[in-house]
């Protein structure tokens, strides 16, 4: 978690995904549980940290504070955010590639 | 009603506070180990802890999450957060994966060694006060002696609780080691205390005294720089 070229932890590679679009905290909750069918649900302090976080990685940013109308404030995923995530994405396709591997083993 | 409590560990704070809750009493305030309570349903309520960024204060973004999640700030001490949700609006956790647990106890560790130095030099303050003559400087001695021990404690607790969260999430079984080596702390602290009450009653050759209190001083000081090293992973 401390460094950046590590794995992204599980929470922090759904929140980015749940703020592709400008979302506020119970609304990344609540689609990080639906999109990982209730196995995932985040904490408040697991999931205040990670925003700390990747606001100070510049990795997403408030998207809207609208103070005034007691509006939710909104997150959202930054370019820096969306390349640290391809960079995930590309060493889980070659998890998932080398995993199929292990069906030509079994058939010999 | 008010009860009286010094904790040093939030786990079983936390567990404390969900019990009064339970039995149908809401903490609403606390102050230097005060803890007051107010009736409740039968748990209504879950308590949790968290260990904050700032003193006595929390950040707008943190207090703005939280009310979204319907979670109230009920008590900020130091850098301790008492929060509360209804039960009725389900599960109360407030760190839900390895890594955020690990950094929450990290943090928690940090204070504990900072407060322990802190109290480490009051302690000295009070011994040289005592040695000058001030008899007051005893009895605050071995009070801040008792707090050392406690935030030591604390210090080895969380060790513990970091290594089995470490273990489960690298599969790696962690060496548990070290407890006993920054013991010379306390053990240190003990002989100093001692020989300026023995000094107090009966007289003792300069010599001596000099060299059982460098010792315990020397002993101090390879604890404390044990104790301050983080432990390479």
């Amino acid at each position: 978690m401390s460094e950046k070229d590590t794995p992204l932890t599980e929470a922090f590679f759904y929140i980015l995904l749940a703020l592709r679009r400008p979302n506020h905290g119970y609304g990344v909750i609540q689609e990080v549980e639906q999109l990982t069918g209730g196995r995932v649900v985040l904490g408040p302090g697991t999931l205040y940290g990670a925003l700390q976080t990747m606001q100070k990685r510049d990795w997403i940013r408030i998207y809207s504070q609208d103070t005034e109308s007691r509006k939710k404030k909104e997150y959202i995923i930054t370019d820096l955010g969306r390349q640290a995530f391809e960079t995930e994405r590309a060493r889980l396709r070659e998890l998932l590639g080398n995993a199929a591997l292990m069906e030509d083993e079994s058939h010999d | 009603m008010i009860k009286f409590r010094l904790y040093f560990d939030k786990d079983p704070e936390t567990v404390w506070l969900n019990e009064m809750s339970a039995d149908g009493w809401a903490l609403t305030g606390f102050f230097a180990g005060f803890y007051r309570f107010e009736k409740c349903e039968k748990g209504e309520y879950i308590y949790q802890i968290d260990f904050g960024d700032k003193l006595y204060a929390v950040s707008n973004e943190y207090r703005e999450l939280m009310n979204e999640l319907g979670i109230e700030i009920v008590v900020l001490w130091g850098y301790w957060i008492i929060l509360r949700k209804k039960a009725a609006d389900g599960p109360f956790e407030l760190y839900t994966d390895v890594d955020s647990q690990i950094e929450h106890y990290r943090k928690i560790r940090r204070m504990f060694k900072v407060v322990t130095i802190l109290e480490l030099i009051c302690f000295w303050v009070e011994m040289f006060a005592g040695f000058a003559g001030n008899d007051f400087a005893w009895g605050f001695g071995i009070l801040i002696l008792v707090f050392i021990l406690a935030t030591v404690n604390a210090v080895f607790r969380i060790n513990d609780v970091l290594a089995d969260l470490e273990e489960k999430k690298s599969g790696i079984v962690s060496e548990r080691k070290g407890r006993n080596v920054p013991a010379l702390i306390p053990v240190g602290l003990l002989i100093s205390c001692i020989m300026f009450l023995v000094e107090e009653s009966v007289s003792v050759m300069p010599w001596v005294s000099w060299i059982v209190h460098i010792l315990a001083i020397g002993m101090m000081a390879v604890g404390l720089v044990m104790l301050v090293q983080e432990r390479k992973r």
